[in-house]
C-alpha cells in the first residue's frame, strides 16, 4: 500500500494544500527543475521560489522566480 | 493660447467662462450639477494635478500596501520589498482590467489578478501569468517588461506626506505648492519639531456624501461665516475644539506671538485659506487644553522642544493656531486633520480623513487624540454631521431646471483683495472673513478646464495670470 504524500497537490484538496505550502519545501516543476519555496502569497495560484536545479537552463540556478501551480509537478 | 471651452446644458451649449460672473462675484450652479462639466473635470483637473494620496506611515515595511484614490481611479501605494521605495500604481490588471488588489491595506508578496493570474511584484513588474510558458498558450512570448502596472506619472514623499500626479509634465511638487510648501512641511512635523515625525490612525475614515465634490472641497477652507450658524449647537454644547466654549479658561490655544490674520487665495495656484502673518520669531507658550491625565504633560514637553527649534524663526502662516488651507484641488490640511474629497459621480463625493499624531507619543496621548478626532471630525462626529447636513441638501436644491438658472454668491470681499509685491504669483490677501480663497479656486478651475496642457498653466508657464476676479 502506497504511503500518502504529506503534500498531495492532486484532487479536490490539492488547491488548498498548494495555497498553504510553507517556505523551505522543495518542489519539482513540470520542466524537471527543482526549486525551493521562499515565499507563498497564499493566492492559491503562485509560489515564489529559488531555482536549485534547472536541466534546460543551468544559468537559472539561484534565480528567484514566480511559478504558477500548473507548472508545479510535486512537492519533494 | 487657450481656447474657450464649451459644455452642453439643457438650455444649449455654453462657454465655461460664461458660467462665472466675475463682476458680480457669482458662479452658476450648472458647474456643480452638469455631467459634461464633471467629465471634463476628471480629464482636465484630476488627470493633471498633484493629488494627496496618503502618508508614509501607512506602509512602514517592505511589501506593505494601502489602496488610495486619484479622482475616480483607485491606486495601490506599496513599499517595494527590494529597494524599500514607495510607489503608486493604478489598481487595474493590464490584461483585462480587473482589480489586482481588493483589500484596503495589508502586506503582500505579489499582487495576483484573480481573473487570469497576471501577477505583479511590489515594484509593479509583471512576474507571472497563467499559461505564460505553455507551448499552446503564450509559449514564453509574453513580454513581461512591457506589461507592468501603470505607475503614476510623478510621485513625491514630502516629509512623510505622499502625493502623485498622472501627468509627467506637471511641475515639481514644490513649485506646485508655491508659497504653501513651507506650511505643508511644518504641518507634517511632530509636536516636538521632528521632521516627518507623524503617523496616521488606521483604519482611516471614508464615507460617501450625495453632493458634488466642489461643494465641500472648494469652500471648506476657509469659510468663517458658516460656523456661526452651522456649528452653533456644537459650540453651545462646548464640544468644539478642546471641548470648550470659545474664550474660556481652557479655550482654544491662542498664539500670543504678534500676528495678523487674513484669508488668502492664490488665483494662479488655486490654494488658499487662512494665513497668519507672524510679526516676531518663535512660538507661543503651550496652554493646557486636555482633560485626559498626562496628555497635556506630553504636549507641553514636546512643545518646549519645538519652541527651542524655532526660537529665531518667523513661523509659517499655517499650523497650530495659525489656520488651515486647501491644496488645490481637493485637499484640506491643518495641523491634525487631513481631509480630501474624491469625485465619485456628479452628485456623489467620497470623503476621506486622515488624523495624525506623533509617532513617539505614548498610548494615552494617541488614544486621547483619536477619540477627539472621532468625536469632532469623524463621520458621526459633531461638526462633520453639521457640515454634511448642508452639503447634502445643497445638491438636490441646485439640480432642478429652475434652480440651476441661478448663480451661487461668492461676492464676500470681492474687490477688496490685495496682491503684494513681496510675494510672487497671484496670492491675494483679503479680510479674515471673506471668500477670497473660494474665488481663487475658481480662477484655477477655469484655467485647468481651458488649458490644453501644463504648458498653458502656471507655474510651468511663468507668465500666466489666471486671476479672473
Amino acid at each position: 500500500m502506497e504511503t500518502p504524500k504529506k503534500y498531495d497537490l492532486s484532487g479536490v484538496g490539492g488547491a488548498e494544500t498548494f495555497r498553504d505550502l510553507p517556505e523551505g519545501l522543495r518542489i519539482k516543476l513540470t520542466n524537471g527543475a527543482i526549486a525551493e519555496i521562499i515565499g507563498n502569497p497564499r493566492d492559491g495560484g503562485n509560489l515564489m521560489v529559488r531555482m536549485l536545479e534547472h536541466p534546460d537552463d543551468p544559468s537559472m540556478v539561484g534565480e528567484e522566480e514566480i511559478v504558477f501551480f500548473t507548472n508545479v509537478a510535486e512537492v519533494l | 493660447m487657450v481656447d474657450m471651452v464649451s459644455v452642453h446644458t439643457p438650455r444649449g451649449d455654453r462657454f465655461l467662462r460664461s458660467f462665472i460672473d466675475a463682476d458680480k462675484g457669482t458662479v452658476s450652479r450648472e458647474l456643480y450639477v452638469n455631467p459634461d462639466v464633471y467629465q471634463q473635470e476628471l480629464e482636465q483637473i484630476f488627470s493633471r494635478c498633484w493629488l494627496f494620496i496618503g502618508h508614509e506611515s501607512l506602509v512602514p515595511n517592505p511589501g506593505d500596501f494601502v489602496t488610495s484614490r486619484m479622482g475616480t481611479e483607485e491606486i495601490i501605494i506599496v513599499r517595494d520589498r527590494k529597494d524599500k521605495q514607495i510607489r503608486a500604481f493604478l489598481n487595474s490588471c493590464m490584461h483585462r482590467g480587473e482589480k489586482v488588489c481588493r483589500y484596503d491595506q495589508g502586506n503582500a508578496l505579489v499582487f495576483t489578478c484573480p481573473f487570469h493570474a497576471w501577477t505583479y511584484d511590489s515594484a509593479g513588474r509583471l512576474v507571472g501569468a497563467s499559461g505564460q510558458n505553455l507551448p499552446n498558450s503564450y509559449a514564453g512570448a509574453l513580454d513581461k517588461e512591457q506589461w507592468g502596472l501603470v505607475e503614476v506619472g510623478q510621485f513625491k514623499n514630502f516629509h512623510g506626506t505622499l502625493w502623485a500626479t498622472w501627468d509627467k509634465k506637471a511641475p515639481s511638487f514644490e513649485d506646485y505648492l508655491g508659497p504653501f510648501a513651507e506650511s505643508v512641511r511644518y504641518m507634517a512635523e511632530a509636536n516636538d519639531g521632528t521632521d516627518a515625525g507623524l503617523e496616521v490612525f488606521t483604519p482611516f475614515q471614508k464615507w460617501r456624501l450625495p453632493t458634488n465634490w466642489k461643494i465641500p472641497a472648494f469652500t471648506s477652507a476657509q469659510d468663517p461665516e458658516h460656523a456661526a450658524m452651522t456649528h452653533r449647537s456644537v459650540n453651545a454644547a462646548a464640544i468644539g475644539p478642546m471641548r470648550t466654549l470659545q474664550g474660556g479658561d481652557r479655550g482654544r490655544r491662542r498664539n500670543r506671538v504678534p500676528s495678523e490674520t487674513f484669508v488668502v487665495g492664490d488665483h494662479n495656484l488655486g490654494h488658499g485659506g487662512s494665513w497668519t502673518e507672524f510679526k516676531a520669531p518663535g512660538l507661543a507658550e503651550y496652554r493646557d487644553a486636555w482633560f485626559e491625565p498626562g496628555v497635556d504633560d506630553y504636549f507641553r514637553a514636546a512643545h518646549e522642544k519645538k519652541m527651542e527649534k524655532y526660537k529665531d524663526t518667523i513661523m509659517p502662516p499655517h499650523g497650530h493656531d495659525a489656520g488651515h488651507f486647501c491644496v488645490w484641488p481637493n485637499f484640506i490640511m491643518d495641523s491634525w486633520r487631513w481631509r480630501y474629497w474624491h469625485p465619485q459621480e456628479p452628485g456623489v463625493v467620497e470623503r476621506w480623513s486622515l488624523f495624525a499624531i506623533d509617532k513617539a507619543a505614548p498610548k494615552i496621548v494617541k488614544d486621547a487624540v483619536r477619540h477627539y478626532a472621532m468625536r469632532y471630525n469623524g463621520p458621526t462626529g459633531a461638526t462633520e454631521s453639521d457640515d454634511m447636513e448642508n452639503w447634502n441638501y445643497v445638491y438636490p436644491a441646485s439640480q432642478g431646471v429652475m434652480a440651476r438658472r441661478f448663480n451661487y454668491n461668492f461676492s464676500n470681499g470681492l474687490g477688496r483683495g490685495v496682491q503684494r509685491n513681496d510675494i510672487p504669483g497671484a496670492l491675494v490677501f483679503n479680510d479674515s472673513r471673506t471668500e477670497e480663497a473660494h474665488r481663487a479656486r475658481f480662477s484655477r478651475w477655469l484655467a485647468f478646464m481651458e488649458a490644453k496642457s501644463w504648458d498653458d498653466l502656471y507655474p510651468v508657464n511663468k507668465e500666466a495670470n489666471h486671476r479672473i476676479w
